[in-house]
């Protein structure tokens, strides 16, 4: 994103850049994705206000416990994500690979733990169709799940190009407002879904 | 209507049984997941509310990122003057460090860059 003005005397041009274009388009997809999760949220509420029990007395309980931890481990990613843009910005580069590869080893486990929780609730019966609560907690668990994916992926190429020396400002800042965009709408979804 | 023999179906324990499976019941029957009446306040309470939100939350997340852009304008705009300072005290610095180096002597008598 460039903004026009008066530069330094050894600037390039009158336009300059105030983000790096990547890290701007990436801000506009995570508000759209904001926006989306937002209406998630309120159709959930919307139908659980309607609901005259809940959770309906014939579906597995969420495990609310198990996935404490799990969001915890996502939480710690987030943290270690955060010492990368610190040394990032500090021009320690040199000192950013360990807390990115421990973030991405974080974000790994945390969806490798909910594809093991969602196996373990689809033997028990809660599937797509078999209530409410089942169609709403895939729909939404599994939407945030996409994008962890997403988003781990982009951190692992970020991790890549770090390694090869090749990591710029605009690929890492994407790759973090992602990354947080993830660890952040995640403890809305757990108090919305799993603790009602 | 005469009683020649207490009815056992209106004993007291048989009463009390029933008025406890009647109390405890409610919670199944109405487990189906369409029955929705009598929760018609609840319901309009939160289309009402997801509303507000659903209006409120484009509004906060995009004055967010405005917000955080303009300081973000602002940091880059304040370290362009720091720098163009700097530079011009450094400029000034070095023509009176040696006033006859040509440009330099110009550039301190106009101050212009």
């Amino acid at each position: 994103m460039a903004a026009r003005g008066a530069g330094p005397p050894d600037a390039s041009g009158p336009d300059r850049q105030v983000i790096p274009n990547g890290l701007f388009g990436m801000i506009l997809f995570v508000l759209a994705e904001g926006m989306l999760f937002a209406g998630l949220i309120s159709a959930f509420e919307i139908m659980h206000s309607a609901a005259i029990v809940w959770p309906p007395p014939d579906q597995p309980r969420l495990p609310i416990e198990a996935t404490a931890f799990n969001s915890l481990v996502l939480l710690a990613s987030g943290f270690y994500l955060h010492r990368a843009h610190k040394a990032f910005h500090r021009g320690d580069r040199g000192n950013m690979l360990r807390p990115m590869s421990i973030s991405l080893g974080l974000g790994a486990f945390f969806v490798l733990f909910q594809g093991f929780e969602w196996v373990q609730l689809i033997n028990e019966g809660l599937t797509l169709s078999s209530s409410s609560l089942g169609s709403f907690f895939y729909l939404m668990v599994g939407m945030h799940a996409l994008h962890a994916v997403g988003a781990i992926g982009l951190l692992g190429y970020a991790t890549s190009r770090l390694r090869s020396g090749w990591l710029t400002p605009g690929l890492f800042g994407a790759t973090e407002v992602l990354w947080f965009f993830v660890v952040a709408v995640w403890p809305i979804l757990y108090a919305v879904v799993y603790l009602r | 209507m005469k009683w020649t023999k207490r009815n056992p179906a209106r004993s007291l324990p048989t009463r009390a049984v029933a008025a406890a499976l009647v109390l405890a019941a409610p919670g199944v029957a109405a487990a189906c997941s369409v029955c929705m009446t009598g929760k018609e306040d609840d319901t309009r309470i939160a289309f009402e509310l997801m509303t507000a939100f659903m209006t409120v939350i484009p509004f906060v997340l995009a004055g967010g990122v405005f917000y955080w852009l303009r300081g973000r304008l602002r940091e880059i705009e304040a370290g362009h003057e720091r720098a163009r300072a700097a530079s011009a005290e450094g400029i000034e610095g070095h023509a009176l460090a040696s006033p006859n180096a040509p440009g330099l002597v110009a550039v301190k008598a106009t101050g212009e860059r």
